[in-house]
């Protein structure tokens, strides 16, 4: 399994393409607008999109779908099943994605939104807009959003092997080791468990 | 004194167009769109989690000859200008040049790399996580997209440096200087940056918690539009300084 990072550059966001280790078929993950510049970088990678899984239905990560669709037979996987115009398939917690030998899972990390997921391959997580490196994305001064982001970092963070690479929907990659000792949700709730 | 105009000339226009053009970050973003992450094999040891590092089928830690993977990885490092997917976790690497070379999606966690020289390298997309960089020469170098959480940069020299979109969470900045730097979209939340300088840098959206900012780093750069994180018992908020 292949990750690729393609910067969508309408948004100065992270596009991400997993592919097999012979770049003949792949997942994209957040399309983002698909501008010109991505597909051609899809192009040279030379993978064929099979399956689009959005982490959150938001314009900014769903829009160049209706592109996608025009080029590649590609299925759409979300949490919700209305992504644009199109039906997409309904992955839920726990739910198994294969792709030839790409396999990975899904964890329900609704933070932003009902419908928010984050997606586990390997040694790699891509967040969507969960987190950033350093912190996570919510904060908006209320206390039942922190919870929330304790019980998530405590449901799903804390057990991963702390050299998982953790790909956010914006900016540079991280890993749980430097997540664990410099981000400040994850200090907090290394403090409290002491 | 031509010099000397011409030096002035060249650090304003560098500061404008740093500063005030999105289109820059467009086209940095176009020049390296694209970034083929690391895809290693995982170490044999069955207790491990560690990916093999070069040529040999364990990590560094139980790779059984370790001399030979150190003399390797050093002459793959003189031997090649481009340096792209190695894996040189742990290897103690100080004292290396890499100058002027291209490295892409290479792995350096943990390693020692001290008093080594990047000058004119173009770093993207690698992981430099808990690494040691004291003394290390970073000028005129080009890094994207990496990771150097945890690095340790005391008495390193950066000048003429772009560093964008690095996540350098927890690194050790302290009494650095800054020179003529770009270090737009970095985030260097919980780093040590005591005394450390921003001389005519771009700062634009390089996201701090704990800064404070000298006098000539707020006459020279444009701390105005850094972020600045605040993090208390249950919230965080989010403000420009």
């Amino acid at each position: 399994m292949k990750v690729f990072t393609i910067i969508n550059p309408e948004t100065i966001s992270n596009i991400y393409f997993i592919t097999d280790d012979n770049q003949k078929y792949g997942i994209i993950i957040d399309p983002g607008s698909f501008a010109i510049n991505v597909y051609k970088e899809i192009k040279g990678i030379g993978a064929e999109i099979k399956m689009i899984i959005v982490t959150q239905n938001i314009p900014s990560k769903t829009r160049g779908i209706p592109l996608i669709k025009k080029i590649y037979d590609a299925e759409i996987l979300s949490h919700n099943t209305d992504i644009l115009n199109y039906k997409s398939k309904r992955i839920k917690e726990g739910d198994l994605i294969t792709l030839g030998e790409i396999a990975g899972n899904v964890l329900e990390t609704h933070l932003l939104s009902f419908d928010s997921i984050s997606l586990v391959f390997g040694n790699s997580i891509f967040v969507g807009n969960l987190m950033e490196a350093g912190k996570f994305n919510s904060f908006k001064r209320s206390d039942k959003k922190s919870l929330i982001i304790n019980q998530i970092i405590k449901k799903y963070f804390i057990e991963l092997p702390y050299n998982t690479i953790i790909y956010p929907g914006k900016g540079p990659a991280t890993t749980m080791e430097i997540e664990l000792n410099f981000n400040p949700y994850f200090i907090r709730m290394k403090d409290a468990n002491k | 004194m031509t010099i000397i105009t011409q030096k002035i000339y060249y650090s304003i226009v560098n500061y404008v167009i740093l500063n005030n053009c999105f289109i820059f970050y467009i086209l940095l973003t176009l020049m390296f769109l694209m970034r083929e992450f690391m895809n290693f094999k995982k170490c044999q040891n069955p207790d491990c989690l560690e990916r093999s590092v070069i040529n040999s089928d364990f990590c560094f830690d139980h790779s059984k000859d370790k001399p030979s993977i150190i003399i390797q990885a050093k002459k793959i490092i003189s031997d090649n200008d481009i340096l792209k997917s190695y894996n040189f976790s742990k290897i103690p690497l100080s004292n290396s040049d890499f100058t002027g070379k291209s490295i892409s999606q290479c792995y350096f966690s943990h390693c020692d790399i001290s008093d080594s020289n990047f000058s004119n390298a173009i770093i993207i997309s690698s992981m430099f996580d808990f690494s040691t960089l004291t003394g290390t020469i970073f000028n005129n170098s080009q890094i994207k997209l990496s990771v150097f959480g945890g690095v340790d940069f005391s008495t390193s020299q950066f000048s003429d440096t772009i560093l964008v979109f690095c996540n350098m969470l927890g690194a050790n900045i302290k009494s650095i200087r800054f020179e003529n730097c770009d270090l737009s979209h970095s985030r260097l939340i919980n780093s040590i940056n005591d005394d450390v300088t921003f001389f005519n840098c771009n700062l634009k959206k390089t996201v701090f918690n704990n800064i404070t900012f000298n006098l000539k780093s707020l006459k020279s750069s444009n701390c105005d539009d850094i972020i600045r994180l605040d993090f208390t018992d249950d919230t965080v908020v989010e403000d420009n300084i």
